[in-house]
């Protein structure tokens, strides 16, 4: 009995499934617009039959070309009514017959020509002694080249020399040259390429880093307190703030001194040799390992002249290759680009010495604010530690509300500063609060798995958002052309291949980390000595494959601004001009498939 | 002089590994860790030097609590703690000398690690304990081109580099031929013997633990069952730490 309703049930279900999923597809007919009766109309077809023939006859090559005039004299008008003979015929040049060659004004006069290119459109003129090319009659020769037409003579034109009734014809002259189709289509998958080259760098240069931090086997492993975690949290965006005013300040302290030429130069040099020779001395003084305090604190002072001094080498450096840059630009001619590429890689480092500092400095805090955090847990009777806890909780989670609330302002614009400054620091305050009640100040708190969870999703959400959509943004912002399309494509590029590098960070053997971590490495160590090494194969594969589908990406940003052949295409389709098209599509098609073999010939190579 | 005292570990899925386990080794002794697999004698080794966190209990290292240590301490108390393993866990596309050298990062300041930097000391205290181990000519080459028995002297190389107290050693000569085996284990009777160094070895084969351990720690399901002399292992002591069913052999 039971089994019985089962199998009703059963089968009641699979009707259910089967009406849901015809409903589904009528939806999804209805929506997509399919319409099958545009597809057989004639007009549809024969537009589309002319595409294809399009398509199929690309616009590859030009032939030089000769253009002859075939003449023949006309007396206009007929004085003695005497017949001109006509010319001979010659066997192998295309000539002209008409019909008379005395005539009035407004006689109709018939025109043959003979051995002329086939099946062509011929323009037949009438011209004066003045030299004027007057329409005559058109024609269209047939496949042995003939064609028959008639013309009227014009009035007014009446002359005592003879004029001509005459037929510009072009012949092939043999040299076949690209088009300049060709050419330009060359020009812009160069472009293409160094596209997607130049986003796949990037892309990869940063990610590498980042992957780390979306690794669950290593972050799980980042363990910090609570109250550490408090005083890191607010420490960070202080030292990050620091460290791009101090940049800035060091950077115009330097531009002070507005150094030129050789001067910037050797400067450059000095400050460089400076700092390989303080790197030296301190790599052995840390060997020496004299504990001693007075020798600490030299140290500490070392390593601060240290961190100046690099800093200031880097904007040196940065000045330098500006300078230079743009002085070979001037001298080396043709070969100027080289200029200009130093000077930009010069400009490149001194936007990003600001960002390094920041970063550094607030690393060089996040420590601190860690060590103090033991410190006081260890040193500082427990009461005190657990009201000082609560206090920096406040205060970080505070700070943390007002720091994305500030994005949110800027975003959003609120006037009102209840919402910006007020509220999201009481309700952080208030976070703060009640999770330093929750947790003990020593309370070991997994806070590499907030890291991870972090780092993945911002993986996940660029990675979710084609570049051909990214690129929108940046055409905006430095307008269209090939830099935009690379900005998105590198920005997309680190979010996939972060996540792509973050799982083979989890696939590494576990046992080569556990000797590292054996051995007293920290966890920097161990990525170094143990994880590095491990992933290079799968990242130099992962990083060809992600370049071969940055080239794909390439071929189409254009169509959204972002240079590259697409911008070419999608001009040659919008001006119906497709047999440019056709050459386009064929060229991205031969890179495409290029890239795939060789990236992939190049993958099975190396691993 | 290391006390283990009332220590377990469960793991996540449930399983407990250790039970409870307690006992105390004086400095430079040669223990043996014996115990079908599954006893709980990876897990044991490794909660010595908090590869693994022991869910309760107590390590007293020379009369330090290790187990409630942070992370950035318990490095300086591993870094005197070496360790070899069964698969020998080298870094296979890294050369044997960075292998060997790597020893050393407890001891130096990671900046310096990151652009691979060690000192003339390291490099020759490596290459000196490459060519006690007899493959000094081996340095350049990459880890994993070596045979298993090369591999496992450069793991002892490597944990020689740490300059370690105690040398924790997880079924070292496993995946060995039985030949391999002796040589490895008189590399650890050396560093025993001459350095001082209180060597921790689990072992599956009583030969070995009658040819070169003081003593012997027996588990079982991760609780001890024998604590004693390798010759007090008699016939009903060895069911007790193999099973009813095991049939002693040799
Ligand atoms: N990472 C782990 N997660 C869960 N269970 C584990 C893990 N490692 C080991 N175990 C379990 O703990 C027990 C002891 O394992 P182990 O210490 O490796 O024993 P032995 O080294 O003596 O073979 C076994 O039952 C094993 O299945
Ligand atoms: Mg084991």
């Amino acid at each position: 009995m039971k089994k019985e309703k089962n199998s009703i049930l059963k089968s009641l279900r699979v009707a259910l499934i089967i009406i849901g999923l015809v409903v589904f597809y009528a939806i999804g007919f209805s929506v997509t617009k399919v319409n099958l009766s545009e597809t057989k109309s004639p007009t549809r077809q024969t537009q589309l039959v002319r595409i294809i023939r399009a398509l199929f006859n690309p616009d590859l090559v030009t032939y030089d070309k000769v253009s002859t005039e075939v003449k023949s004299s006309v007396q206009v008008p007929c004085k003695e009514k005497e017949i001109i003979p006509i010319p001979a015929e010659e066997s192998d040049g295309p000539y002209l017959v008409l019909s008379s060659n005395c005539l009035n004004a407004g006689e109709s006069v018939t025109v043959e020509g003979y051995n002329f290119p086939p099946l062509e459109s011929q323009f037949v003129q009438f011209v004066p002694p003045n030299g004027v090319k007057l329409k005559f009659a058109e024609a269209s020769t047939d496949r042995d080249g003939y064609f028959k037409t008639e013309g009227v003579i014009p009035k007014n034109r009446e002359s005592d020399d003879p004029q001509t009734i005459q037929v510009t014809t072009t012949a092939y002259a043999g040299n076949i040259r690209p088009s300049q189709t060709v050419r330009d289509t060359w020009n812009k998958i160069v472009e293409t390429l160094f596209l997607a080259l130049l986003s796949t760098t990037v892309g990869c240069i940063l990610a590498l880093p980042l992957s780390f931090f979306a690794a669950k086997n290593l972050m799980e492993k980042v363990k910090s307190d609570f109250i550490s975690i408090s005083l890191t949290l607010f420490l960070i965006p202080i030292g990050f703030y620091i460290g791009i005013k101090l940049a800035s300040l060091i950077s115009g302290q330097i531009n002070r001194f507005a150094m030129q030429g050789w001067i910037l130069i050797v400067s450059t040099i000095l400050a460089g040799a400076a700092v390989y020779l303080l790197i030296r001395w301190l790599f052995n003084r840390e060997s020496a390992a004299d504990n001693g305090n007075s020798a600490k604190q030299l140290l500490m002072l070392a390593k601060a002249a240290l961190g100046f001094l690099f800093v200031s080498f880097l904007y040196l450096l940065a000045n330098s290759m500006m300078a230079i840059g743009t002085q070979l630009n001037i001298s080396l001619g043709v070969f100027g680009f080289l200029g200009s590429f130093i000077e930009d890689l010069g400009e490149i480092l001194e936007m990003i010495i600001p960002l390094l500092l920041g970063f550094s400095i607030a690393f060089l805090f996040s420590s601190w604010g860690s060590r103090l955090g033991k410190h006081l847990i260890k040193k500082v009777a427990p009461g005190t530690t657990r009201i000082l806890s609560t206090l920096f909780a406040i205060i970080a989670y505070a700070a943390i509300a007002l720091l994305l609330m500030g994005i949110l302002n800027w975003l959003y614009l609120f006037k009102n500063p209840r919402i910006y400054l007020h509220y999201p620091a009481l309700i952080g305050g208030a976070i703060g609060l009640i999770l330093s009640l929750l947790h003990k100040p020593d309370e070991e708190m997994k806070i590499g798995n907030a890291v991870y969870f972090i780092t993945r999703m911002i993986f996940n959400v660029l990675r979710s958002i084609e570049s051909l959509v990214m690129v929108i943004v940046f055409v905006v912002w430095v307008g269209i052309g090939p830099f935009a399309g690379a900005l998105a494509l590198a920005l997309h590029t680190i979010a996939a291949l972060g996540k792509m590098y973050s799982e083979q960070v989890e696939n590494i053997l576990d046992g080569p980390l556990e000797a590292i971590q054996a051995s007293g490495a920290n966890l920097l160590q161990q990525i170094v000595y143990a994880v590095v090494p491990q992933i290079i194969p799968p990242y130099i594969s992962f990083t060809l494959y992600r370049w071969d589908q940055n080239v794909r990406t390439s071929t189409v940003i254009g169509f959204a601004g972002g240079g590259g052949i697409g911008f070419l295409l999608q001009q040659n389709i919008n001006l119906l001009n497709y047999r440019a098209a056709s050459v386009q599509m064929i060229a991205i098609a031969i890179v495409v498939s290029l890239m795939d073999y060789l990236s992939g010939y190049v993958r099975n190579k190396i691993v | 002089m290391l006390e283990i005292k009332n220590v377990s570990k469960t793991y996540p899925g449930g399983t407990q590994a250790l039970n409870d386990v307690s006992f105390s080794i004086p400095d430079g002794q040669f223990l043996a860790v014996i115990g079908l697999s599954g006893s709980g004698k990876s897990t044991l080794l490794r909660c010595i030097n908090r590869l693994i966190e022991p869910t309760a209990g107590e390590i007293i290292w020379n009369g330090v609590n290790m187990v409630p240590l942070p992370e950035n301490e318990m490095r300086l108390y591993r870094r005197k703690i070496g360790m070899v393993f069964q698969n020998f866990n080298l870094v296979a596309r890294s050369s044997v000398l960075t292998n060997v050298l790597s020893g050393r990062l407890g001891y130096i300041n990671p900046a310096w690690s990151l652009i691979n930097r060690f000192s003339k000391e390291d490099y020759r205290d490596a290459m000196l304990q490459l060519e006690r181990v007899g493959i000094a000519d081996k340095a350049n080459q990459r880890a994993d081109e070596l045979s298993g028995g090369q591999q496992q002297r450069v793991a002892i190389a490597r944990a020689m580099m740490q300059n370690p107290e105690i040398m924790l050693a997880d079924e070292p000569v496993a995946s060995l031929d039985p030949v391999l085996a002796h040589s490895i284990m008189q590399y650890l009777e050396k560093i025993n013997q001459e350095l001082g160094v209180t060597v921790i070895c689990s072992l599956h084969f009583l030969d070995l633990v009658h040819r070169y351990a003081d003593r012997v720690v027996a588990l079982n399901e991760g609780k001890v069952v024998f604590d004693g002399l390798p010759a007090e292992i008699d016939d009903a002591k060895f069911k007790d730490i193999y099973g009813r069913d095991a049939e002693r052999v040799g």
